[in-house]
């Protein structure tokens, strides 16, 4: 993203916050890498953010998700003038999963990100890693799971599913089942431990769904996503999310022609928001895990089922692992079915 | 940062240069605690001696006098039972811990004994193989015992101070832990633990260098040396108890499991304490 472009996005930033004065903005710094752009174009961010938002900057707060591989002491100067305090990254204890060149080394990899660890951890940062679970960490489930619970012990990993859309070059995708069956391998031993690994997700957040009713959840279960998240890409283009502009599912226009006010507004999101009228009403009418769900992300939808209006082929793995193994071992129901006529979202609001 | 304790032996020209400084004093003479409580406690800031003798422990002269300072006493075996329980009552009244070799079978035996004894006492280990069941039936019985004993160490220590995210090093027991207690010798010589301090692995010299160690580039270094386990991705890395062992018996964990048998049933025990037992109590030195 240009200088130009950043200066525009702060302005439009500073825009919007004017304009809804209880709103605050989450700007979260994601690549690709963000330490590929080093120090300097980070401190002009800051200008602009100094320039632009003089008044509104109390109400952004901005994250970064970095491999650490490029972290440096100048990096990490700017970003605590950011107020960024913590840095999401993400490791694989497999062998030639990530890393440089052909043969992705991934020896030397990891040992940037340590150096990367110890910088943060000498300037005060804290870091939390989130694993993605792909065809080979299905033979170890649990050993990545003491893994990354002892290479970080105060931030308990994430785990996500690996997504391919697409041709799957590297073999490296897996099922629902697959996904299901490797956080049903890991569940028994947290659970008892839970304690010890409290805020290990997604267990944690089903715990906290079930037993405490609390349904605080992320983008892709929340059903909320429609008219909250934007995506900006390199050359100003927008749409819903990384994911969507990834793949071009969505486009809502670029940020030079149009307000935050506007593409936050664009039409094609009530399409994204129907989800949570239709989907009540069928594919998702009998499931006692909507409130957890809500259908799933629908970008994920319209990429594996054809369209917005269809649950996330996702929503099997969530089922299955609380079926199979959450609901069996903690002796907890998840009774959350979709309101019967109106399709509100009771859950979410 | 809490300010590191150097483990020293007793020289006075050393002691001199250490005024101010928290020190633990090592010696194998049991005759010189007298000279060294005379010495030390003038200018220093004695935090415990640790003795280290080849003498049963029923032949050391414990003495009236050692009341005044925390003592851990290492020695390869009890002896006597009959000779050591007339020096129970005296025992008591002071602030000892007896640490047993692990090498001896008859030791794990007797660290029950003392414990039952009131007496404050730990294993340490000596040259491995550990015999891990044995150690597994001493741990079980430090922790699960509900009659009335005596800590015994290093349990006591990870069960005490065991919370879910942090990383419990025991090794501060045996003034062993890098982040607490440094390693000093006559001539200087300055390492992270005493097995580092006999190998000649120093990470500084001169006294001098003291105040500026934890920011040098050596003990930086060693510290994150933990992180090689990650990366090459070793035994330890994948082990559920390596934040109350962190590697400690590497060699043995690449080919058996009995360590991480040992050590995942002392983290058990951990959570069993937590949820038994409140935290109070008496507070020896070490915790």
């Amino acid at each position: 993203m240009s200088d130009e472009v950043v200066e525009l996005v702060f302005q439009r930033i500073n825009e919007y916050l004017e304009l809804n004065p209880e709103k605050k903005v989450l700007f979260t710094w994601h690549g690709g890498e963000v330490g590929l752009l080093g120090a300097d174009y980070f401190r002009k961010a800051f200008e602009f953010q100094e320039k632009h938002c003089a008044t509104t900057k109390s109400r952004i707060e901005h994250l970064v998700q970095s491999n650490l591989t490029l972290m440096t002491q100048e990096l990490l100067d700017i970003f605590r003038l950011f107020e960024i305090r913590q840095i999401g990254s993400s490791y694989d204890p497999i062998p030639s999963i990530r890393g440089p060149g052909r043969n992705r080394d991934s020896d030397f990899y990891n040992r940037k990100f340590f150096e990367g660890v110890n910088l943060l951890n000498e300037n005060g940062f804290t870091w939390g890693v989130i694993y993605v679970v792909h065809r080979k960490s299905l033979q170890m489930p649990l050993d990545i799971f003491h893994f990354l619970t002892n290479l970080n012990i105060r931030t308990c990993p994430n785990f996500n599913r690996v997504n391919v859309y697409g041709e799957d070059k590297n073999n490296i995708s897996i099922t629902s089942e697959e996904f299901a069956d490797f956080l049903g391998a890991i569940f028994p031993v947290w659970w008892k431990h839970r304690e010890r690994y409290p805020n290990v997700r997604p267990f944690a957040g089903f715990t906290e769904n079930v037993r405490d009713k609390n349904l605080s959840l992320v983008c892709e279960t929340s059903g909320a996503c429609s008219h909250e998240w934007l995506y900006i890409g390199p050359e100003g283009e927008t749409s819903q999310c990384g994911r969507g502009g990834d793949y071009g599912l969505t486009s809502y226009g670029n940020i030079r022609k149009f307000s935050l006010q506007e593409l936050l507004r664009n039409e094609q999101r009530d399409r994204l928001a129907m989800r949570q009228q239709v989907l009540p009403q069928t594919e998702c009418k009998d499931c006692r895990f909507w409130g957890m769900c809500h259908g799933g992300c629908p970008l994920d939808a319209c990429l594996i089922s054809g369209g917005f209006l269809r649950r996330a082929e996702s929503c099997d793995a969530l089922k299955i692992f609380m079926e199979k193994y959450f609901e069996p071992v903690t002796g907890l129901r998840a009774d959350f079915p979709p309101p019967p006529s109106t399709g509100y979202n009771a859950y979410a609001h | 940062m809490s300010e590191l304790i150097l483990v020293c032996p007793y020289h006075k020209p050393l002691i001199d240069k250490l005024r101010q400084r928290a020190i633990v004093i090592r010696t194998n003479d049991c005759n010189l605690i007298r000279p060294i409580l005379h010495t030390v406690n003038k200018s220093n800031k004695l935090h415990a001696i640790k003795i280290e003798t080849d003498t049963p422990a029923s032949k050391i002269p414990f003495d009236d006098d050692w009341k005044r300072i925390p003592i851990a006493l290492y020695t390869s075996r009890l002896g006597s039972f009959k000779a050591f329980v007339h020096k129970l009552a005296l025992l008591r009244q002071l602030n000892i811990k007896i640490f047993l070799s692990s090498g001896e079978e008859e030791n794990y035996l007797n660290l029950c004994i003392l414990s039952s004894l009131r007496i404050a006492c730990g294993v340490y280990f000596s040259e491995p193989p550990v015999n891990w069941e044995r150690m597994n039936d001493l741990m079980h019985y430090a922790v699960y015992s509900r009659t009335i004993h005596a800590p015994i160490e290093p349990f006591y220590y990870v069960v005490s101070n065991f919370e879910g995210e942090k990383q419990v090093d025991y090794a501060s027991v045996y003034f062993d832990n890098p982040l607490r207690y440094i390693h000093i010798n006559e001539k200087e010589q300055i390492a992270a633990t005493s097995k580092d301090l006999e190998a000649c692995s120093y990470l500084a010299e001169g006294v001098s260098s003291i105040d500026s160690l934890e920011t040098s580039t050596q003990y930086r270094k060693y510290i994150n040396n933990w992180q090689d386990f990650f990366i090459e991705r070793r035994a330890c890395s994948f082990c559920p108890a390596w934040r109350i062992c962190m590697g400690k018996f590497r060699e043995e964990a690449e080919q058996n499991e009995g360590c991480r048998v040992f050590f995942r049933d002392l983290m058990d025990a951990a959570d069993y304490y937590r949820l038994q037992f409140s935290q109070d109590g008496k507070k020896v030195w070490q915790s």
